[in-house]
């Protein structure tokens, strides 16, 4: 069962994912900004991280950035989620260190794909 | 004889030594030939004891002898021929003893008179007595003879020097006068009247040669005053004094009367007994002749009177020619004078003509009023002519009609019709002399068929026409009337037509002021207007919030306003005369590709870099600046530039903000779409429990709109990006019938499904095509934009046609449906942004509004272009061009 950091200011949002993720039978751990989600990543491991951009003190490039600097979460994959769906925003985000970038409003069962996509392409990187 | 002969004889030789003695006492005493013949005569008869005798002089110039003295009985000179037959070759004494004649005569000597063995004339005595002539008395009577020789001799040379001496004198009476006095009538009388002295004659004429002829022009003696004005022939005439003057010598004839050989034309020649005539020459040339004449006298004249008077011819001739040059240079002077005073005379009325031409030029000059010219000009005119009327006629300029603009009437005569009665320039009397530009009198208006208004003005008998020349160009006519016939004159036509070159100069300058005025006028209000026009250009110009600079051909700023110097903040003086190659070389690397574009314009002449432009964003210091330079042609000619510059600093600013807006409010929108989407998926999906249908229907309507919200979302962040030239081309070479390939089987055909339409798709793809230079991210957006549109707006079941064509350098895409359709009026703003059709069908599909703006942008993007046709109803093309890919 993986087991998924959700950093989300958004509470609405965030339990939309948390729930769709519960239901589609993940593990997940909820934080409501940067600096918790950094806190909660690097206490214990998570499978995948799921970034919000925007956020309050800390955003999520930055936040990216700083889990990559971690040892425990250089090798996590990181899904971006964001409403900024600029080229240069997704750019960003993937020069910051992110897998995926998944565009705001996303479908929840797409969601559950891409995640599935991610950690799948992952196990059969690590297997190599 | 009764007394002893010796005795007798001695006495009679004593009488004859006294007679000798007392003979030659007489030839001392006395000069008078005359009187010593008569005394030898006497002498001779007395101591001879004759009975008469007479004594003959030898005339050599007709052979005779003319009997000078005789004394007692004598035979007549009829008588004596036979006596003195022989004389004078036979110069021997003759004794006639036995004569017999009626007076008693029978014994006669004739003793010949000698000089030097020459004749000089005969000593005859006679007696009654039969041998009455002894030799003694024969030897005295020689010797007598002898002594009359000397008597002869000495008298001929006392003679001579007398007339010597008068001729001389008269000679010189005539000099002097000739040098005294050049009056030639005067002369030559005093030339008749010397020679009437000198050559003891009756009458002395003068005739004086004039061409052909001879004319009496001096005379004295007889018949004087006939002899004036008698005129011969010299050719032709076998007149004396034709003769004389044909021949060039001098002639005498003591015969005159008998003489057939000359012609007598007048009376005064009929009673001539003798004539003398001498030519008078000039340098060989007979100018005259001197004539003698004798009535009572013949045998009159000899070859010595031909001599001298010849000499005297000379004189006259020398006063004639002086006289003639005298007369000549009078006649000359006379001339001279009569010259100079017809001359004065001339000059004065020249002058006076002048004078009245110079004031009508000059007061005509001073008025350039065509109409005070005109009246004035026919008053000055008639100052001269005294005409009762008068009229100036005008051709007018548009018409070509003549007409009257100015007319006089001194006489209360029905004045002339003033108004234009449109007459032609060919008609009437005006006509003529406008045909023939001549300046006529008609002496009688009644006679005269050129003036064909006889019977309305039958009043105007005499007139002056006269043309009004200006510029080798007949204007007009003026014409004066007088109502009495004959009453102008040739004079008055020449001042007339003099006057009239002035009128019509003056009319010409008047017409030429107007016509000047108007210009100035016109020219004036053009530049006013043209001076407002520039000021407000300028104006308009400097107050413009844009910077305008115009560079000539060679770069160099020939003009720019306050905009221009304060957008690239250069000060104004700095930038005229700037290059604009250096203004441009300020904008690094698309400066440089400028500064050759407009090289190349510079030599092009070809119409089609008129449309031609650049424009550019650039950013100088803090600023941007959007510049367009547009080449200035004008007749295919490369004038220069005129580059615009507009400071978009807060334009740039402002779409910034917009941009940023955008973004923002998406990115807004987006987190709350986000829930609403996802919590309705997710209760779709049955994450939160069983629905109902009809809780999944309402589900389906949140779901949908909220995708409806984010594509708009979407495309408002598209156009916005474009907009704000953020969007930028990945240029490639496309293979589009590839992408379209995909396109149909991928995205339009799950579209159709996902819809649940019944539509047909039919692609018309070219088995040969370039690759387009495009972005085929964009060109896959440009497709699925007008097939989503196109499935969207068919119906149930339609059909959709996709083609490509070449056009030229590019590629031609065109969508096709079946479906609504689009109206004409609606056709031209469908590519606006926001605008949707006002249409129920449309309404009910969803839209944004954007999409076709969108593609729009997307193909002017990759220099195409995009067109649509469509029929309500029946469906709708688009059409759209990418361009071809060349390499490099």
């Amino acid at each position: 069962m993986a087991k998924i950091l959700i950093v989300e200011d958004e509470t609405d949002i965030r339990e939309l994912i948390s729930y769709t993720l519960t239901f589609s039978g993940f593990e997940v751990v909820g934080a409501s900004n940067g600096e918790e989600g950094l806190e909660l990543a690097a206490a214990e491991n998570f499978d995948l991280i799921l970034l919000d951009v925007r956020m309050p003190r800390l955003t999520g490039y930055d936040a990216c950035k700083q889990l990559r600097q971690m040892e425990r979460t250089k090798e996590t994959p990181i899904v971006f989620l964001s409403a900024k769906g600029q080229e240069d925003d997704m750019e960003a985000g993937i020069a910051a260190g992110a897998d995926r970038y998944i565009l705001k409003p996303f479908a929840p069962a797409a969601l559950v794909e891409e995640i599935n996509q991610v950690l799948a392409t992952r196990s059969v990187e690590r297997d190599v | 004889m009764i007394h002893s002969s010796s005795v007798t004889q001695e006495l009679v030789a004593i009488e004859r030594l006294e007679s000798l003695a007392r003979v030659s006492r007489r030839l001392a005493s006395t000069l008078s030939l005359d009187e010593i013949l008569q005394d030898i005569l006497e002498e001779a008869i007395t101591s001879s004891a004759a009975n008469g005798g007479a004594i003959s002089l030898y005339r050599y110039s007709d052979n005779r002898f003319d009997r000078r003295q005789t004394s007692g009985l004598t035979l007549s000179s009829r008588e004596t021929r036979e006596l003195e037959k022989g004389i004078p070759s036979d110069i021997s004494i003759r004794v006639h003893d036995d004569l017999i004649n009626d007076i008693g005569i029978h014994s006669a000597v004739t003793v010949p008179v000698t000089y030097e063995g020459m004749i000089a004339g005969l000593f005859s005595l006679y007696s009654k007595n039969i041998q009455h002539f002894d030799p003694l008395t024969v030897e005295f009577i020689d010797t007598l003879a002898k002594m009359t020789t000397v008597a002869i001799v000495n008298a001929r040379m006392y003679q001579d020097t007398l007339q010597r001496e008068r001729f001389y004198a008269a000679l010189g009476r005539v000099t002097l006068a000739i040098n005294a006095t050049v009056n030639l009538p005067t002369l030559l009388n005093l030339v008749c009247q010397e020679s009437l002295g000198l050559f003891n004659v009756e009458g002395a004429y003068v005739w004086i040669r004039r061409d052909d002829r001879l004319i009496g022009i001096a005379a004295e003696g007889y018949a004087n005053s006939e002899f004036l004005g008698s005129d011969v022939s010299i050719s032709e005439n076998q007149d004396f004094a034709a003769v004389v003057a044909n021949e060039g010598r001098g002639v005498f004839s003591n015969y005159f009367h008998d003489d057939r050989r000359y012609l007598r034309t007048y009376r005064w020649q009929q009673a001539l007994q003798a004539a003398l005539a001498v030519p008078l020459t000039q340098d060989e040339e007979v100018i005259g002749v001197l004539q003698l004449v004798e009535t009572t006298e013949p045998d009159r004249f000899s070859i010595q009177d031909v001599e001298q008077i010849a000499f005297f011819g000379a004189q006259a001739a020398i006063a004639v020619k002086n006289a003639q040059l005298v007369t000549d240079m009078r006649q000359l002077n006379e001339e001279l004078d009569l010259r100079v005073a017809e001359r004065t005379k001339a000059l004065g009325e020249e002058r006076d003509r002048v004078q009245y031409l110079l004031r009508i030029t000059n007061e005509l000059a001073a008025s350039l009023d065509q109409d005070r010219v005109l009246i004035r000009a026919l008053e000055l005119v008639n100052e001269v002519v005294q005409a009762t009327h008068g009229s100036i006629m005008l051709v007018d300029s548009v018409t070509g009609e003549l007409i009257y603009p100015s007319a006089f009437d001194t006489h209360k005569l029905p004045p002339l019709p003033r108004v234009d009665l449109g007459l032609r320039p060919e008609e009437g009397l005006a006509g003529w002399i406008i045909r023939n530009r001549e300046a006529i009198i008609i002496d009688d208006s009644r006679e005269d068929d050129r003036w064909e208004a006889k019977s309305r003005n039958p009043e105007l008998r005499s007139i002056i026409a006269v043309p009004l020349i200006a510029n080798d160009e007949v204007i007009g006519v003026l014409t004066l009337f007088h109502h009495k016939p004959n009453a102008f004159t040739q004079e008055q036509l020449k001042l007339v037509s003099a006057a009239a070159m002035q009128v019509a100069s003056a009319i010409s300058n008047a017409q030429l002021y107007l016509l000047i005025r108007d210009q100035a006028e016109r020219l004036g209000n053009m530049l006013r207007v043209e001076h407002v026009e520039t000021a407000k250009n300028q104006a308009i110009l400097e107050s413009i919030a844009d910077g305008v600079l115009v560079a000539d051909a060679n770069g160099m700023v020939v003009l720019s306003n306050y905009s221009a110097s304060q957008i690239l903040e250069i000060p104004r003086n700095k930038l005229s005369g700037k290059s604009v190659n250096e203004l441009l070389g300020l904008y690094s690397s698309v400066g440089e590709n400028w500064i050759q574009k407009v090289d190349k314009w510079s030599r092009s002449t070809r119409e089609e870099a008129e449309t031609q432009f650049l424009a550019d964003r650039l950013s100088i210091e803090d600023k941007y600046v959007s510049v367009r330079l547009s080449p200035v042609f004008a007749r295919g000619q490369f004038f220069g530039t005129v580059s615009i510059f507009r400071d978009v600093t807060q334009a740039v600013e402002v779409d910034r903000m917009k941009s940023e807006f955008v973004s923002t409010v998406s990115h807004e929108l987006r987190t709350p779409m986000t829930s609403v989407k996802g919590y309705a998926e997710l209760m779709l999906m049955g994450a939160t429990g069983s629905v109902t249908d009809q809780q999944k229907k309402y589900l389906g309507v949140i779901k949908s709109n909220a995708d409806r919200m984010s594509e708009l979302v979407n495309d408002l962040l598209d156009i916005s990006r474009i907009e704000s030239g953020k969007t930028t081309l990945d240029l490639q070479a496309v293979n589009l019938k590839q992408i379209i390939r995909d396109h149909v089987d991928g995205h339009l055909k799950t579209q159709i499904k996902r819809m649940g339409k019944e539509i047909i798709v039919l692609c018309q793809l070219p088995n040969e095509l370039p690759m387009a230079n495009a972005d085929s991210d964009r060109v896959l957006q440009i497709l699925t934009n007008l097939t989503d549109n196109a499935v969207n707006y068919t119906a149930q079941k339609g059909e959709i046609t996709i083609g490509v064509q070449l056009r030229g350098d590019m590629i031609q895409t065109h969508v096709s449906d079946t479906g609504l359709g689009i109206s004409k009026e609606n056709q031209p703003k469908i590519f606006d942004r926001f605008y949707r059709v006002e249409d129920t069908d449309i309404q009910q599909v969803s839209g944004t509004g954007l999409g076709l703006a969108i593609v729009k942008s997307l193909v002017e993007m990759h220099g195409g272009t995009i067109e649509v046709a469509s029929e309500l109803g029946v469906g709708s093309s688009f059409f759209f061009t990418l361009p071809i890919f060349f390499e490099n």
